[in-house]
């Protein structure tokens, strides 16, 4: 059998999108609740006994399952958005529920480092807790936030492989039908060396980004 | 301007109760360079943190310009906050912002036109004389550099009071000496009612009018710096200044103490005009006693000569008894070691 490059493109293609959007929603779910996770701690600007615990509980549940699982669960939710539970958008339902708690750990320890000190200086001179998440504790974890953000890509990037098994298309798709199902394994390395160059690349860029943000060191 | 009535600050639940304010009664009065000096653990940073209640206090009331600070909402005490500008011992700038981001970033809290915050920020950066670095961050600052912005930051909303939270306490003694002229400057030129923490007598002696000398969470002693210093009240203010001005080596102590019997070992405590006078020297002239001076120093504190002399004086019993009248006849404090 052939080595299909015209099925490799528009997988490679349906993975990007996946990745993206997936990314995007996790992003939109997951960081307001990482900040809620951290700010509502004891002895924070917004204590918050209950909801934290609430929240924490929300998050370690949603983490502890696994991925193929949560796609499953997530098949009805997947129906009333999109219409359909097979394809790439239906995938990024689950996508984007799986990594947001992810999102909400990460961004929670990298707000975390932000130093108390910083936080009263902004109290001092009369900051609301709006200012200080916006001013104060975003801009100043910002470069731990893009490496977070590059560690839930390439999570994201894995998972939408995974999904791939159940119909979501993208690369994981083509691996498991051309690769591992019709023993084609000119297909199967294909598509492993563009997901090995992909989180080569996503994180080369992570680090770039991080690095030219922190600007915590002299030079 | 600041009055502070029967504060006390607990820290911990039940089981373990730290009691870091007791009872604490002040008034800081505006125009006042005010220090409250003490050990660490001595509550002196609690107390300032009560007055823009970064601390919440367990009872007791702080009152700025007559208003309550605990009876305050959230949003009355955030205005309240913006009338007093306060420094850290540790600068807390923002690490990924230019030192002109930093200090505009309390008149963008209060939400100023973009051209006025231009205008503010030109002023105070020349005020610091930082002007030069403008563009750059925090981290590529020194230490004076850093406070530097710490204190335009703190100017920028045209505050009424500064709080210093141990400022200095982190740089060497040449900037320790730059920032608390600034300081000093800035209270003279703006009126501003400054509160200065440190653990250090030598900064109270370079800028305060008045001090507080604090022990297990409550003042001591309460005065002018020139009264405190030139006769101080409490063991913990002695002990101050014993480390910082009136250091008598213990050789010396042991020394006087050794001597015989005909001699004694005085402490002689000068202030103002009379430091003119030739006082040891009308000793010898007028009495049958040998003076023989061990150690001194002269301190201007507040413009005026603060000094001190350890003398030993040998001579007969009468004699010496003499020459205590005399040093009692004029205005100076003097002790037998």
């Amino acid at each position: 059998m052939d080595f299909r490059f015209d099925l490799i493109l528009p997988a490679f293609g349906e993975t990007l999108y996946m990745v993206f959007f997936s990314t995007l929603f996790s992003v939109i779910l997951g960081l307001p609740i990482g900040v809620l996770l951290l700010i509502t701690e004891e002895k924070h600007i917004l204590p918050a006994k209950t909801l934290n615990s609430v929240l924490s509980s929300i998050v370690n549940i949603l983490r502890s399952l696994p991925f193929i699982i949560l796609i499953i669960i997530l098949f009805p939710l997947s129906r009333i958005i999109f219409g359909t539970t097979i394809g790439s958008t239906a995938a990024i339902v689950p996508l984007s529920i799986a990594a947001a708690p992810f999102v909400a750990r990460v961004a929670e320890s990298a707000l975390k480092e932000v130093p108390w000190g910083m936080i009263e200086a902004a109290k001092s001179m009369g900051a609301n807790n709006w200012q200080i998440i916006w001013r104060v504790l975003l801009p100043e974890a910002v470069s731990a936030l893009i490496l977070g953000l590059t560690l839930t890509i390439i999570n994201i990037l894995g998972y939408s492989a995974m999904a791939g098994a159940i119909g979501a298309g993208g690369i994981g798709d083509v691996a498991i039908r051309y690769g591992f199902q019709r023993f084609q394994e000119d297909m199967l390395l294909a598509t492993v060396i563009i997901l090995i160059v992909m989180v080569q690349l996503i994180q080369s860029c992570g680090n770039y980004v991080a690095n030219k943000l922190d600007k915590r060191k002299a030079n | 301007m600041i009055r502070i009535e029967h504060l006390t600050k607990t820290f911990g639940d039940h089981q373990d109760q730290v009691h870091a304010l007791s009872d604490v009664n002040l008034v800081i009065e505006k125009g006042d360079i005010f220090g409250i000096i003490g050990l660490s653990g001595a509550g002196k940073s609690t107390l300032v943190r009560c007055i823009n209640r970064l601390e919440e206090p367990t009872s007791g009331e702080v009152y700025i310009e007559d208003v309550a600070m605990t009876r305050l909402n959230e949003s009355e005490l955030r205005e309240k906050r913006k009338e007093i500008g306060m420094i850290f011992q540790h600068f807390n700038l923002l690490m990924n912002s230019t030192v002109e981001e930093n200090i505009a970033f309390p008149l963008k809290l209060s939400k100023y036109p973009k051209d006025k915050i231009q205008k503010r920020v030109d002023e105070l950066l020349e005020v610091v004389g930082l002007t030069e670095k403008r563009k750059s961050y925090p981290a590529t600052l020194s230490g004076g550099q850093k406070q530097r912005v710490g204190i335009a930051r703190a100017l920028a909303n045209d505050p009424k009071i500064i709080l210093s939270d141990e400022a200095t306490s982190a740089l060497d003694p040449i900037t320790t000496e730059a920032i608390l002229q600034l300081l000093k400057e800035i209270n003279r030129q703006y009126g501003i009612t400054v509160v200065v923490i440190t653990h250090e007598m030598d900064v109270i002696k370079k800028i305060c009018n008045k001090v507080a000398v604090m022990e297990n969470g409550a003042p001591v002693e309460v005065g002018s710096v020139l009264d405190v210093f030139s006769n101080p009240q409490s063991q913990t203010a002695k002990n101050f200044l014993e480390g910082e001005l009136f250091h008598i080596s213990e050789k010396t102590r042991t020394e006087g103490k050794s001597a015989s019997q005909s001699a004694s070992l005085l402490k002689i405590s000068f202030r103002g005009d009379i430091t003119d006078e030739p006082i040891i020297a009308n000793i010898m002239k007028n009495y049958q006693v040998e003076v023989s001076i061990l150690g001194g120093n002269i301190e201007e504190i507040q413009a005026v000569n603060l000094g001190y002399l350890v003398v030993k004086i040998q001579g007969d019993q009468q004699e010496l008894e003499q020459v205590y009248q005399y040093l009692s006849s004029k205005s100076l404090r003097w002790e037998v070691l």
